[in-house]
């Protein structure tokens, strides 16, 4: 088991560089000057731009430039913002908070609701209840999420006035303490709900297909020969055959999550990732870019790792094989 | 011009009041303020994106100057009607030939408690201004020398006229009095004050910078005007989508947009609800076609002609910019009064008509081939402006219906800028250009040989080069006097509505709107007056 999970993590080495390589190439061949976003719409004074193309190696042959990148970033530099003057890292780092409290509370409601309605519909297949649960999937996945959240603003913060309409904190007052934490939790409700419903109708979806299947497999009347309960068959037996593909979906969600709400940040002004990602394409700030490249690609191999992990556990068969082929 | 014998002469006073025949007029409306202003409160503005840099006379970028320019004061600022007034400069004196400038400075202190003075004057404009500062270097060209005599007095001699002078040391002009002693011997850009921590003079400090989400700054308990500001914060929130930013207006939670993220289709949306106030601030910009004059026919100023003739304007200013601003009248904006030549109209000299475009295309030997295609143009402009997706497709109809086929490239701003300014690889495109409030400022660089400078954006991207044309720019940059120079500028504009390299087809409107809560907030919207805007209870 160890030595396979040192073999993932290897093989995520060589991954993680050809993303870079394959990014930066393709981030340079879009057209646009990161210096012209940078000086604005006025002729610029002689020798200012090309001093500050000089100062970020811009005036260095691609290759160059991909070479001095991926030494930099062996000694953990990932560059300097054109536009926000500031080293990438902590820029980055000091954004990911944001995203990350919006998505992780919402990925996790979403997983145990997802699977919980799935749980609670694909044994009655074609009922009512079924019927509604997948509609209401199929309407939460479909629904452009930037749609729902301007819906959301309009009813519950211009016409009720019952929550904020954007951003993370109450500009007015200046709060502290668990007043300000709660002031927080107050404007993640909108913004966390529009993520969350669109997530509950992924994890929903799969997780009805899968516990569907399961519920058709052998051993499923096996059991119910022997005169088990059903709820008990569906627990014991069912749930832990149907997470893989739950598990694998949710894992995959997991790995995005740090570039996956960029519409909500967008509607909801949420100062997170997305809205840096929005404003660096403008700007074509090419080192965050690709700073947020490498994060997301580091954090989508770790959840990988994860959810090959989570198999383990979850599946003595594939427990099994891992120490065979280890 | 002024003679020899003037100039040695006494320097006469020309103080604020002669300094009205400069001020321009077109904004002219009724009094914003209602009541007796009271201090306290917070308001909130947007704008679309951080600031790259809290230094505003390195950069042009709307959140750097609405930023910049909350914490430093310059040396004069404009009231509405554009007229010049004092701030940094509580006086100054102008020598009839219009070349030396003797300015009087306020006691002022920076926010690390040493004095503002003279040098610091000389330094920002000389040393940031003239190097860095993109709407200054001209400007900066016409400096000859500045001499700082006391603490208090600055001296600034020029090499030739140059009208816009006092315009051009506006805060938002690139022309902020920064600190000598934070600046001078460091590299500017970097240095930690254009980043992060500026040392200013004007009414409000940066306490907080939260990245992406807000810029808080706080009263400047020493500000050199008794009394003022009024407001006790000024919050400026980050927020890139336009949509959100008008939803926040609605709910009370920002208090202005900033008209360079307001769009003139959210209009209908506010126009009618009392609880916000729609205004036209900032000076006039232009919607603009430049044409390709390197490239056949549109080396022809008759097929020039006949694309304007063909166009119709009132519809696309109805239809597109859903009746705000006006109809394109001539090169210099009617709206910059002093300047406007009423003898040219576009609307008169060009009207609508499609039948006079074709006798105007065949007089200049461009005839329709077999399939009744006479040549193709392709007109390159920016998706992310929406009514420039609209306009494009509303003049494709217009050109194809006089036998032009039009092909449209529609592409991101830094996509086009590219094809336009540095590979020169376009025939037609579509632009927006400000007047800058004087023509020598933003105009003239549309039309002038001297701004031909490839790979160097928003100059003259036409190729249009014709020694008369540059020669009534010079003259009407370089003369003593408004009247002087208007003089030059009205045959300037008659040489372009013939030649037409550029067609000018609608001055926009810049609308800002804000909560009626907001008083007085004409000239902050202008970026240099927020010491006197407050909110009303």
């Amino acid at each position: 088991m160890r030595a396979y999970l040192l073999a993932r993590l290897g093989w995520a080495v060589p991954i993680v560089i050809a993303i870079l390589i394959i990014n930066f190439l393709i981030i340079h061949l879009v057209p646009g000057d990161p210096i012209q976003a940078l000086v604005g719409d006025f002729p610029t004074p002689p020798g200012y731009a090309e001093q500050i193309r000089k100062e970020y190696g811009l005036d260095q042959p691609l290759l160059t430039q991909l070479w001095l990148y991926l030494v930099n970033l062996a000694g953990g530099n990932l560059g300097f913002s054109f536009a926000n003057r500031q080293p990438v890292l902590p820029l980055i780092l000091d954004r990911a908070r944001f995203t990350l409290l919006l998505m992780l509370p919402a990925l996790t409601c979403a997983a145990v609701l997802g699977v919980v309605l799935a749980l609670a519909a694909a044994p009655r297949a074609g009922s009512l209840y079924d019927s509604s649960v997948t509609a209401i999937s199929l309407i939460g996945f479909s629904v452009p999420i930037f749609w729902l959240g301007q819906i959301l603003i309009i009813a519950f913060a211009i016409k009720l006035r019952w929550l904020p309409a954007q951003g993370m904190i109450s500009l007015r007052e200046t709060l502290t303490g668990w007043a300000a934490v709660a002031d927080v939790l107050w404007h993640l409700v909108l913004p966390g709900f529009s993520v969350t419903i669109y997530y509950i109708a992924v994890v929903a979806r799969v997780a009805r297909a899968s516990v569907l299947d399961a519920l058709s497999q052998d051993f499923v009347l096996t059991a119910k020969a022997k005169g088990l309960s059903g709820r008990y068959v569906l627990w014991r037996h069912v749930l832990p055959n149907a997470l893989i593909p739950v598990a694998t979906v949710i894992g995959y969600n997991f790995g995005y999550s740090l570039t996956g709400a960029i519409l909500v940040e967008t509607v909801f002004a949420w100062p997170g990732i997305g809205n840096l990602f929005i404003a660096s394409i403008g700007n074509r700030d090419y080192p965050v870019l690709q700073g947020i490249f490498l994060l997301t690609a580091v954090a989508v191999v770790l959840a990988n790792v994860v959810t090959d992990m989570l198999y383990a556990v979850l599946d003595p068969r594939v427990r099994g094989s891992y120490g065979k082929n280890a | 011009m002024q003679t020899a014998n003037l100039s040695r002469r006494k320097p006469r006073v020309f103080a604020v009041l002669a300094l009205g025949a400069f001020a321009l007029s077109f904004a002219a409306g009724p009094a914003l303020g209602q009541g007796k202003p009271v201090p306290g409160g917070t308001a909130i503005l947007a704008v679309g994106a951080d600031p790259a840099t809290l230094n505003p006379d390195v950069s042009v970028g709307v959140p750097d100057i609405v930023t910049g320019c909350i914490v430093y004061d310059a040396l004069v600022r404009f009231e509405k009607g554009f007229k010049i007034v004092p701030s940094l400069a509580k006086s100054w004196e102008i020598a009839p030939d219009g070349l030396t400038y003797t300015f009087h400075m306020n006691q002022a202190t920076w926010s690390d408690g040493k004095p503002v003075t003279s040098d610091d004057v000389k330094f920002t404009l000389l040393e940031v201004s003239a190097k860095f500062g993109s709407k200054f270097v001209s400007v900066g060209q016409a400096i000859k020398e500045i001499e700082t005599p006391d603490p208090l007095t600055v001296v600034v001699k020029l090499a030739k006229p140059f009208g816009p002078f006092l315009f051009s040391l506006a805060c938002e002009q690139n022309a902020a009095i920064l600190p000598a002693h934070v600046f001078r011997g460091t590299d500017v850009l970097k240095n930690p004050a254009s980043l992060a921590a500026p040392v200013g003079n004007g009414p409000y400090r940066l306490s907080e910078w939260v990245r992406g989400d807000h810029l808080t700054f706080v009263k400047n308990p020493t500000y050199w005007t008794k009394g003022q500001p009024l407001l006790d914060r000024i919050i400026v929130k980050i927020m890139p989508d336009s949509a959100a930013r008008i939803l926040a207006l609605q709910a009370g939670e920002i208090d202005y947009i900033d008209q360079y993220y307001f769009p003139a289709s959210a209009i209908s949306v506010l126009e009618n609800d009392p609880r916000f106030k729609l205004q036209e601030v900032s000076y006039p910009s232009d919607d603009i076609i430049i044409l390709n004059t390197r490239k056949a026919p549109l080396d022809n100023a008759k097929v020039r002609q006949a694309l304007l003739v063909a166009m119709d304007r009132q519809y696309l200013l109805k239809n597109v910019f859903l009746n705000t601003g006006q109809l394109g009248a001539s090169a210099i904006d009617s709206r910059l009064t002093q300047f406007y030549n009423p003898a040219v109209n576009y609307e008169k000299m060009y009207a609508y008509n499609p039948a006079r475009a074709k006798a105007l295309l065949d007089e200049a030997g461009v005839k329709p081939g077999l399939d009744g295609t006479r040549f193709t143009i392709r007109i390159s402009f920016d998706t992310g402006r929406p009514e420039y997706t609209s306009a494009a497709q509303a003049i494709q109809r217009f050109w194809q219906a006089v036998g032009i086929k039009v092909v449209l490239e529609g592409a991101e701003r830094p996509v086009v800028l590219k094809r336009v300014y540095a590979d020169y690889d376009f025939d037609a495109t579509m632009q927006n250009y400000s007047t800058s409030g004087d023509p020598a400022l933003g105009i003239s660089r549309a039309y002038h040989t001297e701004s031909i400078k490839q790979g160097a954006t928003f100059n003259n991207a036409s190729g249009y080069s014709n020694p008369e044309a540059d020669d009534l720019f010079n003259k009407g940059r370089d003369a003593a006097t408004t009247a002087e120079r208007a003089k030059h500028y009205f045959k300037a504009q008659e040489v372009i509505a013939r030649d037409l390299p550029v067609i000018t087809y609608h001055q926009q409107a810049q609308i800002g709107a804000s909560s009626t809560r907001l008083q007085d907030l004409w000239q902050a919207a202008n970026y240099q007056w927020w010491h006197k805007v407050w909110l009303k209870k």
